[in-house]
């Protein structure tokens, strides 16, 4: 093998040649880390390569797999991590300056599982600065890049693992999710991007004031479907380090990969997102539906009375909870966050106590209008991002143009490429990105897959069958690596 | 709301401008606005969500 076939690679057939041991994790680690070095300096997808704990980490798992003791499909197997969430002896920034030496003396629950479960972390990625942003443009650790297009941004906040998976600088990363921050990046950067239902992954060791504690998600970006079944298996389950976890049981999602999906009714959702969805996005989604249909799925529109107030719901919610996390930091080392980051959590510490409690309680209206819809489709369907990638010069510039109109990138509704993405932030409800297709300037475009709580199966079973049914999985970012 | 940001600034020891504090303002005005939306919603006998348990049914 050498460093070019890792484009090829997904979990699944790396572990099965890993147990047969006709592929040493030790030589694959190797060419990752190698890879890493020539390519990451391109697109700033990792802010910290953990090089030599890697190689130990896979010359053990190599021993051990030697000695009979094989631990599953994640034994051996590459992966990077969020750096939003605690490595124990690793920096852990948070994309942030006020955390910039910060090294924790434990793992997140999610690091620990994975390690339990024999994977080898590569090192840690970046992303927006405390993951507020879908951007990626980070003043403090520099801006990733999208591997399709370097003058494009990778989305955010997780942007540093999507542009990683991507680029095949890694098999799988985790990230986090508390308005679109998987699955924006995942839509962004060609990958899947799954936010599970809140509670499935524990987030113990995520940073507070790296998403509102009631929105915010452990999430998983990998290649395929299938891979993404193999780490949610992996670090699924109640902690009880973590009091909002769910001892809701663990399904058994591999069993779902290859499940049919035929029958199932997938509501297409509509509502104030549908202004900032452009024309190239919108027919890429027909096209997506249309391949649903043929799989033998009913499409139908739906929407709830509540829909329009989604947004003042989450904003409301995010703010409140994230500022009260960064109280003490706000305190006394306001001017290490960029002006922008400050004054939205200063704005935040404004809000009234009662607009807080009147956002919890639509909310509720919200989740039971979701639920009741659940009585007429099984899924529901809508493009991860409105609109196709933009550059980071247009970023930079706070103006995007959707079909010659131009709109403001981010208002008093939060980032207008989280518009599709927060109803299941406020909802709890998991959700998947899956890549959909190219734009014009070649270009992901991915669409997201919802479903009611813990029936990540149901996801699995329709996603991994549309994947199976189309080719955009199989196409890599044409950047030039040399 | 700029009286409200300059309390903060003061409590917060922030040292911000005055241009500083009136985009706060402006930010903090700007989310108000979206939040009164909020309250012309009939909630009569609605339990507010405060802890998302996404099992929860109508």
């Amino acid at each position: 093998m050498n460093e070019g076939d890792l484009e090829h690679l997904t979990i699944a057939s790396t572990a099965h040649r890993i147990r047969q041991q006709t592929l040493s994790p030790v030589a694959l680690t190797k060419l990752y880390l190698n890879r890493i070095e020539r390519v990451n300096p391109k697109i700033n997808a990792y802010v910290t390569v953990t090089g030599e704990a890697a190689l130990a980490d896979a010359a053990s798992a190599e021993g051990e797999i030697a000695g009979g003791h094989y631990r599953g499909p994640l034994h051996g197997i590459p992966v990077s991590i969020k750096d939003n969430i605690a490595t124990k002896d690793v920096r852990t920034t948070a994309g942030s300056k006020i955390l910039d030496n910060w090294k924790p003396n434990f793992d997140a629950t999610v690091v620990a599982k994975l390690k339990e479960a024999g994977a080898i972390i590569l090192g840690k990625t970046n992303l927006h600065e405390w993951a507020l942003g879908g951007t990626t443009i980070n003043p403090f650790y520099g801006t990733t890049r999208n591997p399709w297009d370097l003058e494009r941004i990778a989305g955010g906040s997780s942007g540093g693992s999507a542009a990683a998976l991507a680029a095949s600088l890694c098999l799988a990363s985790v990230g986090t999710d508390s308005a679109q921050s998987v699955r924006n990046p995942a839509s962004m950067c060609g990958v899947i991007g799954l936010k599970p239902t809140y509670g499935r992954i524990s987030q113990y060791g995520t940073v507070p004031g790296t998403g509102a504690y009631s929105c915010n998600h452990t999430g998983i970006l990998t290649k395929t479907v299938e891979d993404a079944a193999h780490v949610l298996a992996a670090v699924a389950g109640y902690d009880s380090k973590d009091p909002l976890s769910s001892d809701a049981p663990v399904a058994n999602y591999c069993a779902s990969i290859g499940a049919s999906a035929s029958r199932l009714r997938v509501g297409v959702l509509r509502g104030y997102f549908d202004e900032v969805i452009s024309a190239e996005v919108r027919e890429r989604f027909r096209d997506a539906m249309a391949v649903l249909e043929k799989l033998g799925m009913e499409i139908e529109e739906v929407t709830i009375p509540h829909m329009d107030l989604i947004p003042a719901v989450k904003v409301c919610t995010s703010r409140v909870e994230n500022a009260s996390a960064h109280d003490h930091h706000l305190r006394s080392r306001s001017r290490d966050y960029t002006p922008q980051t400050r004054n939205a959590y200063l704005a935040a510490l404004l809000v009234p106590a009662s607009s807080y409690v009147m956002a919890q309680r639509v909310r509720r209206l919200i989740c039971d209008e979701f639920h009741a819809l659940l009585a007429k489709v099984h899924l529901f369907a809508v493009p991860t991002v409105g609109f196709t990638v933009p550059t980071i010069a247009e970023c930079e510039a706070g103006w995007l143009d959707i079909d010659g109109k131009k709109i403001r990138r981010q208002d008093e509704r939060g980032g207008a490429d989280s518009l599709t993405c927060i109803p299941f932030n406020v909802t709890g409800f998991p959700s998947m990105s899956v890549p959909c297709g190219f734009s014009a300037a070649g270009i992901p475009i991915g669409m997201q897959l919802a479903s009611g709580p813990f029936q990540e199966e149901l996801i699995f079973r329709v996603a991994h069958a549309y994947e199976q049914a189309t080719d955009w999985h199989k196409t890599g970012p044409r950047f030039e690596l040399n | 709301m700029k009286e409200a940001v300059q309390k903060l600034n003061v409590e917060y020891g922030l040292g911000l401008t005055e241009e500083e504090i009136e985009q706060i303002a402006k930010q903090a005005e700007a989310g108000q606005k979206l939040f009164a939306k909020l309250y012309e919603v009939d909630v009569e006998g609605v339990v507010p969500a405060l802890k998302i348990d996404p099992t929860e049914k109508a």
